[in-house]
């Protein structure tokens, strides 16, 4: 391997790892102030020196996996380019496209792990939510008719190039990429009315997951505060996490325009860019602002949480609860929204999601 | 214009949504051409079944305060105020006063506070 290729391969695997690191070593503090490592506790408890115990132990355990999935990683490279003889299973980690992921993973798992011994830690100091809910009356929900129309035309223009690929048949490269790695497209497949189509339901499905999740957001879930400053913040939370969903839809559309009218790779790699950077940005906002956009509010006394029962949650990750009419309820580590695993509705969308990959296998 | 709900109440969640809607009514906090939330929307903040809120929809709806508009949604009227000299009416409001009192008393509510607030409360009805 060339030095400019260990280069090439090292940027896009290395940065990951640490801005998923800052990532996880902020989470901690983005949450609600009344919730702590997945668990209700009273607001003044992150900053408490048990609290501030717990969250030291956590970032050092995550810092030290990823300087450790960051050397592995440099390690295997260089091996692999012939700087020194390293173990081929070493290597393999840079040569086999399969095991590329592992330090990612690694990574991911022992900041899990970390996170549930936090958990742990939490839990005997656990408090009742209170039972008091103040909904204000006259707080109006986000509109939901102009985010409809912005979800319908990624599908839409899906569609117009179907029709335009149809009746175009003989117009297209014999060759159309459906991947692309940091220098170019890597894999290609023949255009055949199989794969064509198999392309086209791939991000099809795609963009009515990100669609769907969307408007899961404005319509199936709970508005933890209405009423004052806070009313005011959580739905301008909800507006960043909707303007970040519909970016990704927008987005996923483009490799197929590229892809099927054959755009010079110039466009792609922009996208390469441009894509990761617009998502970095917006997640970076939904961070600065805390999840429902609590960060910077003045911490009250009364144990609000997130309006869900700690006996609903498995370990604060996983929400189960049938009397629940929201499909989708902020997650308790973690800025955003996850699935009330008791919604029939979740299920299928998590079988759609789980579709996605499978498709992506068929290319 | 807030709506408040103990879920831990012994009291019917459906009531409690009722009574702290009627107040906001009586109160005029809401008025003719004013909308309520969608039965979904009030359901998932409270946190409750769509069936619960609906069924108080309906018996503010029963009351004349409301009225149902398609995809479940509701719109304050205009209400027709009825006769208060119908039969029983005084009777029951002497009746559920001297309960909620009894209650209250029999929760540790104290006598003189308890006085207070009536008095405050037909002050206020008074000015109204």
């Amino acid at each position: 391997m060339e030095p400019l290729s260990v280069m090439m391969f090292l940027l896009p695997n290395i940065w990951p790892l640490f801005v998923n690191a800052i990532w996880q070593q902020a989470i901690p503090t983005a949450m609600r102030p009344g919730l702590f490592f997945g668990v209700t506790v009273d607001p003044r408890f992150r900053e408490s020196e048990l609290g501030r115990a717990i969250r030291r132990r956590y970032s050092l355990v995550v810092w030290t996996a990823t300087l450790i999935a960051a050397a592995i990683l440099t390690t295997a490279v260089f091996a692999a380019s012939g700087v020194f003889h390293g173990p081929a299973a070493l290597t393999a980690l840079v040569v086999d496209r399969r095991l590329q992921p592992l330090p990612w993973i690694l990574q991911l798992a022992v900041a899990l792990w970390a996170y549930v011994r936090g958990n742990r830690a939490t839990r005997p100091h656990a408090m009742q939510p209170s039972s008091v809910i103040k909904v204000d009356l006259s707080a109006k929900p986000a509109a939901i008719s102009p985010t409809l129309v912005l979800l319908v035309l990624p599908i839409a223009s899906l569609a117009v190039l179907a029709v335009w690929t149809a009746t175009h048949w003989r117009d297209l490269p014999a060759r159309f990429a459906v991947h692309w790695a940091f220098g170019g497209p890597d894999r290609w497949v023949a255009t055949t009315p199989a794969h064509v189509a198999t392309w086209f339901s791939f991000d099809m499905i795609v963009c009515l997951v990100l669609a769907l999740v969307t408007l899961g957001v404005l319509q199936g879930s709970r508005r933890i505060m209405t009423a004052g400053e806070a009313g005011l913040r959580e739905l301008r939370f909800r507006r960043r996490v909707v303007s970040l969903l519909i970016a990704a839809e927008y987005f996923s559309v483009f490799p197929v325009w590229a892809g099927l009218l054959g755009l010079p790779s110039a466009a792609m790699k922009l996208w390469q860019l441009v894509f990761p950077a617009t998502m970095l940005v917006l997640l970076a906002r939904l961070l600065l602002v805390g999840q429902g956009g609590t960060r910077g509010l003045s911490v009250s006394n009364t144990v609000v949480g997130d309006r869900t029962a700690d006996r609903h949650w498995t370990w604060g990750l996983l929400y189960f609860n049938r009397a629940d009419p929201a499909f989708l309820v902020e997650k308790r580590f973690g800025v955003g929204y996850t699935f009330n695993l008791a919604h029939p509705f979740a299920w299928a969308l998590l079988a759609l999601i789980a579709v996605i990959p499978l498709i992506g296998k068929l290319l | 214009m807030l709506l408040t709900i103990d879920l831990a109440s012994a009291t019917p969640v459906y009531r409690q949504i009722v009574d702290g809607v009627r107040v906001l009514l009586v109160n005029r906090n809401l008025a003719p051409g004013d909308h309520l939330p969608t039965v979904r929307r009030l359901a998932l903040d409270l946190g409750v079944h769509f069936n619960t809120v609906a069924q108080a929809y309906r018996a503010l709806a029963d009351e004349g305060w409301i009225e149902l508009a398609r995809r479940n949604g509701a719109r304050v009227i205009q209400r027709v105020m009825p006769d208060a000299q119908q039969a029983g009416l005084a009777a029951e409001f002497q009746r559920r006063l001297e309960e909620l009192i009894a209650e209250l008393r029999a929760r540790g509510y104290p006598p003189s506070r308890l006085g207070r607030d009536l008095r405050r409360a037909a002050k206020s009805l008074e000015e109204s």
